[in-house]
């Protein structure tokens, strides 16, 4: 980042995990309350429940995405701006038609002035759908964080992120 | 209820009782990928338990439910849209009560409760 720029950015806390084989079904659960446990300390009770929320409902895509390995989940909290952000990214093999859906998601909520509105609709007709296709809505709209994806070599990348307020010991 | 048994697996448990004439499920723990399948199926089988009792009632208890993933969303708000689609003679309502402690129960329950206020309360 460069020095003076809008986006410099100080990383507070940061940790990674990659795979290289398919990884284990209870493995959304195993991280929320990983989460949970060390965030207790750091952050207000609706921001951890947030983002564990967001953390569970991600990494549940990579285990079902992830069947030929390769994927991986980061967390980090960072000073920007005169704040504080957590983010979580995740990385898995994703075909055309995935990256489809997400995008759709994604783009409507973007589209609407409050994301609630478009994540009661996506709740209301989850029935009419295969699986719920509600968990990257819930994000935004449940957990009030942005979230943006990018595809790469036949990776998708999925990037949550919200202002947090870090609770620092003197 | 004798074809409502308690469920517990995974962390994730489903108590129904029949008191005073209405039913009672309590849910505890965490509903996630291993567990969702569990409670789509339980509530399927409480709609016709409810529904051969004659019953008008019922309270979801979620005092102790701590977390549930986007798949346990739909299975609730396929259970209110199986209710919504009774004749309203036939129609029960459900009460669920929530964890004025963990702000997600007031998220989650008042989406899911949008999609069939006619046929659901929400308390704390």
């Amino acid at each position: 980042m460069n020095e003076g720029s809008s986006l410099r950015e100080k990383t507070v806390i940061a940790a990674s995990i990659r795979w290289t084989v398919p990884p284990p079904q209870t493995l959304a659960s195993r991280v929320r309350e990983l989460l949970s446990g060390i965030y207790k300390d750091l952050l207000e009770p609706d921001e951890i429940e947030s983002v564990a929320m967001a953390a569970h409902e991600l990494l549940e895509n990579v285990v079902k995405y992830s069947a030929d390995g390769t994927s991986s989940f980061d967390v980090d909290i960072s000073d920007r701006d005169g704040g504080a952000f957590v983010r979580l990214r995740t990385r898995n093999r994703a075909d055309a038609r995935h990256l489809d859906a997400i995008r759709r998601v994604l783009e409507r909520v973007a589209s609407a002035s409050d994301p609630m509105l478009i994540y009661d609709e996506l709740v209301a007709s989850s029935p009419r759908r295969e699986g719920s296709g509600l968990g990257l809505a819930r994000i935004c709209a449940e957990g009030d964080m942005d979230v943006s994806c990018t595809l790469q070599d036949g990776h998708v990348m999925i990037v949550a992120e919200r202002r947090v307020s870090v609770q620092r010991s003197a | 209820m004798a074809s409502l048994a308690p469920v517990s697996k995974e962390g994730f448990g489903i108590v129904p009782e029949l008191a005073a004439g209405a039913f009672v499920v309590r849910l505890s723990g965490s509903c996630d990928s291993q567990t969702t399948a569990l409670l789509d199926r339980f509530l399927g089988d409480l709609h016709v338990a409810v529904l051969r009792a004659s019953t008008k009632a019922v309270t979801v208890d979620c005092e102790n439910l701590y977390f549930m993933n986007s798949s346990a969303v739909k299975c609730f708000v396929t259970w209110l849209a199986k209710i919504k689609s009774l004749a309203p003679a036939e129609r029960y309502h459900v009460t669920v009560r929530t964890n004025r402690f963990l702000a997600w129960h007031q998220r989650s329950f008042g989406s899911i409760s949008r999609s069939a206020p006619e046929v659901i309360t929400i308390a704390s």
